[in-house]
């Protein structure tokens, strides 16, 4: 029995202009004490994904369903164990703390309601909190009101109140994309660490493949478009190895953290990409047939489904997933168009260096 | 006397602390010492720093390190309350504390362009694109031989940025999308043939796609159109793509300058700025040696004594407790902020 | 006790605010302790009538004797129990509506609207006076309830709209992922971020009720009988005080001491922001 599966998930709005669904046939499952990760552009439903699994929206089809029970059929005290069981953690620290309530209030809320704790023992349950997520515990600070903390402080503090109620799973909504870069790493850290000594499931939503590399290693990703699922599978082999176009643009126009190697051409499918950026997603077909720059006939006309491409579960919705070019690490690439540019030396027009692989691919 | 990358000019035996008062012919900005101040604090304190003809300069720091009032003073544009508590901001020589209200806006409209980071919420809504084209073209009439001209010229910057025409002469601004509007409004600022152009966070708060559009836009503008490009970021891989100079600032101050290749490969570096490049989450960094940096940005209310980067740093001695360090420059032009680095705590640390 | 140490503390940043909040202080002392101190109503004796002020009778006589500031004083408890429990319960229930709607929506909020929008169409101190005029009352609770009624509905309005906003936010969010109950969310998790417009709204309210009070009392609708500020408008107009110079402080006084009152609770308003919201509160 997986914790908490998705399962033909589909969504649209009520009062949208334009009659796109943000989620179209969504299928995940989350085991115990699993991390999955959910990347994609902002538009991709990602987000509206996390808060369907915490039970803020209710899909207009399919269901979301905890320890095998769809959570909008649970009443009483197999609705509460849900709520005890699902806690989320927001993207902005700043917003996600009432500004009118202090740390300790803001903590003990929950634990009073679900009676965590007996009551004289909830003061003593915040301070396991506070030093949990690596906060001061002293009586003053706990007095302070969110205001009063820095943006880290603060992502610490939505960390712990999600710890305060024992969960099973926690949706992280881009924990560190609104923190400062040097602290990245340590609030990354600490919710592994709580992952690993309280068996946390994680369902991490991120549009940073670094970041998800770093977090969610020996986890499962999927990559969404536009309300699809285009890719899913194992971590570090998706990102080695994606088989599908937009997994694959999303990895080479990561900026490089070198500037030796930063100035290397991307390939020439990212720069077809980039100009068919502003393109909607495509109504029928493959929903990236407008964007692809491997595009072909038989994607306009059929939807393709998520079928297996590469080793260990790894599925990808794309009818040509062998046009993918590899992901050469920067340090390849350079040394390729140094070779062009050394064989292209006589010409008089200089040649772009190519994508060696993207070369052999035929772009479309 | 040699001419620093970052025109901090450098005595012939080495290192100085301040510059001197002359600037070298190709210098477009000039701060120096410059303090800015919001009542009681400071966010800008005491920076140094030459902008040259050509160059792609690169302002980084993290949150409250004041590399947006820095850009922002570059223009004259310090928002109220704020205001130049010392020092001076140059352009071409003329300081901008002594120009008219009308120089001064001259000077923004055709010498320094800015895009904002907002620049989603800086267009006029109901008029069509082109309409406020012909509005700027008809407040700068010299720019042009006539508004042909001038429009022919903004089609050219609308290719430039990966836009067609059509897809905004007649479009109100409510039906482009956020990417598209920063595109275009890096297209006006780029009408009037601004000698600098400001991008303050141009690719924060943008996906990766748009984000690898910006960055190669910008590059074919500088490459281009040769316009000096000075940009604001708190992303070290977006400097390593785009940058050719690159200004570190922490808490206020600057703490290093130099070539990207300095500040990424140098030995000779400042400590926050090496652990920062190893805090960083990446695609490619191996994981196993990344670190985050403890501690937090100081409160610019209550700054520590001394080096305001010492409680953080792992190299820090008893005088990074008690004196600010200076900004010293090496005879290649790299200047460092740093007592350990730069040989002077006194205790056999740094070089 | 610390929020009478921050409150001391705003005030003293605030002169405006510090000399408000003593006016009304005072005030309230005098509606207390007055009608012990003083009485009135005893003496009735028409030779003693309009004298000026001295040492005995600092603000004069009224027509029967009585003196001005005596009345005052005592005058004070009614006007003050009033314009309180009129604001009280304006507050209550325009609190309560605006919450419940705003965090509730659907069908609750339209029904509640349209209500809402009816008594902010009918005029509000015509439709008090026709009350009033009907129910003729001087207990002062039903009295405060029939003034209450033209004010909630204003501030239902604006407190719906604090709510509405306040309802996405994430920390809303991070309260019913928690499975908070409803009384939760609207009393911890809206309640004290709509405090500082509240606590200044409070404060108008009261300045509202009294202006209605006494216009009802000016205008006779409400029954006279005993002392209050507008009953002494009401008699020094109806015994010819516009028409002589003598009777210049009875007239006055009463208006007098309404304006201060007034005054101060509009300066210490001033206060009640910095007071309840914990962003300017807190250092």
């Amino acid at each position: 029995m997986s914790l908490l599966s998705v399962d033909h998930v589909s969504h649209r709005y009520q009062a949208a202009r334009d009659d796109r669904p943000v989620l179209s046939d969504v299928n995940l499952e989350i085991e115990p004490g699993q991390t999955l990760a959910v990347v994609g552009e902002s538009g991709c439903g990602k987000t509206t994904l996390g808060r369907m699994i915490t039970g803020l929206v209710q899909p207009s089809a399919g269901a979301v369903s905890f320890e095998d029970t769809d959570i909008w059929k649970l009443h009483g005290a197999g609705f509460r164990r849900y709520r005890r069981s699902v806690q989320l953690i927001h993207q902005d620290p700043y917003g996600a703390l009432n500004p009118g309530l202090t740390l300790e209030e803001i903590l003990s809320a929950g634990l009073r309601h679900h009676r965590i704790v007996p009551r004289r023992e909830v003061h003593g349950e915040v301070h396991r909190l506070l030093s949990l997520a690596g906060l001061d515990t002293s009586r003053a600070f706990l007095q302070r009101y969110p205001h009063q903390l820095s943006g880290g402080q603060r992502q610490r503090l939505v960390i712990a109140r999600a710890m305060a109620l024992r969960p099973s799973l926690v949706v992280a909504d881009e924990p560190v994309s609104m923190l400062d870069v040097s602290m990245r790493i340590s609030i990354l850290d600490l919710l592994k660490s709580l992952g690993e000594s309280h068996g946390l499931a994680y369902l991490f939503i991120s549009h940073d493949f670094g970041v998800v590399r770093y977090f969610a290693a020996g986890g499962r990703i999927i990559v969404m478009f536009f309300g699809v699922v285009v890719e899913s599978g194992p971590v570090e082999e998706v990102i080695a190895n994606p088989q599908h176009p937009y997994t694959f643009l999303l990895l080479d126009a990561i900026p490089e953290p070198n500037p030796r190697l930063a100035r290397r051409e991307r390939s020439e499918a990212t720069r077809i990409a980039a100009e068919r950026i502003e393109a909607h997603p495509a109504e029928t077909g493959c929903v990236f047939a407008n964007r692809c720059p491997f595009v072909r006939d038989r994607c306009r006309a059929e939807k393709p489904p998520l079928q297996a491409g590469g080793a260990d579960g790894h599925l990808s919705a794309c009818w040509y997933p062998e046009l993918v070019p590899a992901v050469t690490t920067a340090a390849e690439a350079m040394a390729a168009a140094a070779a062009a540019a050394e064989s292209a030396a006589a010409t008089a027009v200089s040649q772009p260096a190519v994508n060696k692989a993207t070369a052999d691919k035929g772009v479309a | 006397m040699t001419n620093t990358p970052l025109n901090v000019p450098a005595a012939a035996n080495g290192t100085v602390a301040v510059p001197t008062q002359e600037t070298p012919a190709d210098t477009l900005l000039d701060v120096q010492d410059l303090t800015v101040g919001f009542g009681k604090v400071h966010a800008v304190e005491g920076v140094n720093l030459s902008i040259g003809q050509g160059k792609i300069y690169g302002l980084v720091g993290e949150s409250g390190c004041g590399k947006s009032t820095l850009a922002y003073s570059l223009l004259g544009l310090v928002p109220p309350p704020g205001r130049v508590v010392s020092g001076a901001v140059r352009f071409r020589g003329q300081d901008l504390a002594r120009m008219s209200y009308s120089e001064l806006r001259r000077l923004r409209a055709r010498h320094i362009a800015v895009v904002f980071q907002a620049a989603m919420s800086g267009f006029n809504p109901v008029i069509t694109i082109g309409a406020q084209v012909d509005h700027l073209l008809e407040a700068h009439p010299d720019v042009y031989e006539n508004r042909q001209e001038g429009r022919k010229y903004f089609e050219e910057l609308l290719h430039l940025v990966r836009l067609r025409p059509e897809q905004v002469w007649r479009t109100y601004e409510s039906r482009l999308s956020g990417g598209m509007k920063q595109r275009i409004a890096i297209a006006f600022a780029l009408l009037l043939k601004p000698e600098v152009l400001v991008l303050d966070e141009p690719t924060t708060a943008l996906d990766v796609l748009s984000q690898r559009l910006v960055i190669d836009i910008v590059r074919d503008l500088h490459d281009k159109l040769g316009t000096t490009v000075v940009f604001v970021t708190h992303d070290l891989a977006v400097v390593a793509e785009l940058a050719e100079r690159v200004a570190v600032m922490y808490a206020g101050r600057l703490v290093e300058a130099g070539t990207v290749e300095e500040i990424f490969f140098d030995e000779r570096r400042h400590p926050y700025v090496k652990a920062l490049i190893s805090a960083m989450p990446s695609v490619v960094a191996d994981p196993a040696s990344l670190k985050s940096i403890p501690g937090q940005v100081p409160d610019l209310n209550a700054l520590p004594p001394g080096c305001r980067f010492a409680p953080r740093c792992a190299l820090a001695q008893a005088v990074c407790h008690e004196v600010e360090p200076e900004l010293r420059v090496s005879a290649a032009g790299h200047a460092v902020s740093c007592h350990v680095v730069n040989g002077e705590s006194g205790e056999g640390g740094g070089e | 006790m610390k929020f009478f140490a921050d409150l001391w503390r705003i005030c003293k940043d605030d002169k405006a605010a510090l000399v408000g909040g003593i006016v009304i202080v005072i005030y309230l002392l005098v509606a207390i302790i007055g009608p012990t101190v003083t009485q009135v109503g005893y003496v009735k004796n028409p030779n003693l009538a309009y004298l000026p002020p001295s040492l005995k009778y600092p603000l004069g006589t009224d027509f029967l004797g009585d003196s001005v500031l005596s009345e005052i004083i005592v005058g004070t408890r009614p006007i003050m129990e009033v314009g309180l429990a009129a604001a009280v319960m304006v507050v209550f229930v325009g609190v309560v509506v605006g919450l419940a709607s705003g965090y509730l929506g659907g069908a609750v909020d339209q029904v509640v609207m349209r209500i809402t929008d009816v008594f902010l169409t009918i005029p509000g101190l015509p439709l008090v006076i026709v009350i009033a005029s009907i129910i003729r009352t001087t207990n002062p609770l039903a009295l405060a309830g029939i003034l209450s009624i033209a004010g909630w509905a204003g501030l239902a309005r604006a407190v719906r709209s604090q709510a509405l906003s306040l309802r996405t936010s994430d920390f809303v969010d991070a309260a019913k992922v928690q499975g908070l109950p409803l009384r939760n969310m609207v009393a911890r998790q809206l309640l004290p971020n709509v405090g500082p417009y509240v606590a200044i709204h409070f404060l108008l309210a009261v300045t509202d009720a009294i202006y209605a009070e006494v216009g009802l009392y000016l205008l006779g609708v409400a029954p006279i009988s005993g002392t209050n500020w507008g009953i002494m408008i009401n008699l020094a107009l109806s015994q010819g005080a516009l028409y002589t110079s003598q009777s210049a402080l009875y007239l006055f006084s009463p208006m007098l001491a309404i304006v201060f009152l007034q005054v101060a609770l509009v300066y210490f308003s001033r206060a009640m922001d910095r007071l309840f919201n914990p962003r300017l509160r807190v250092q």
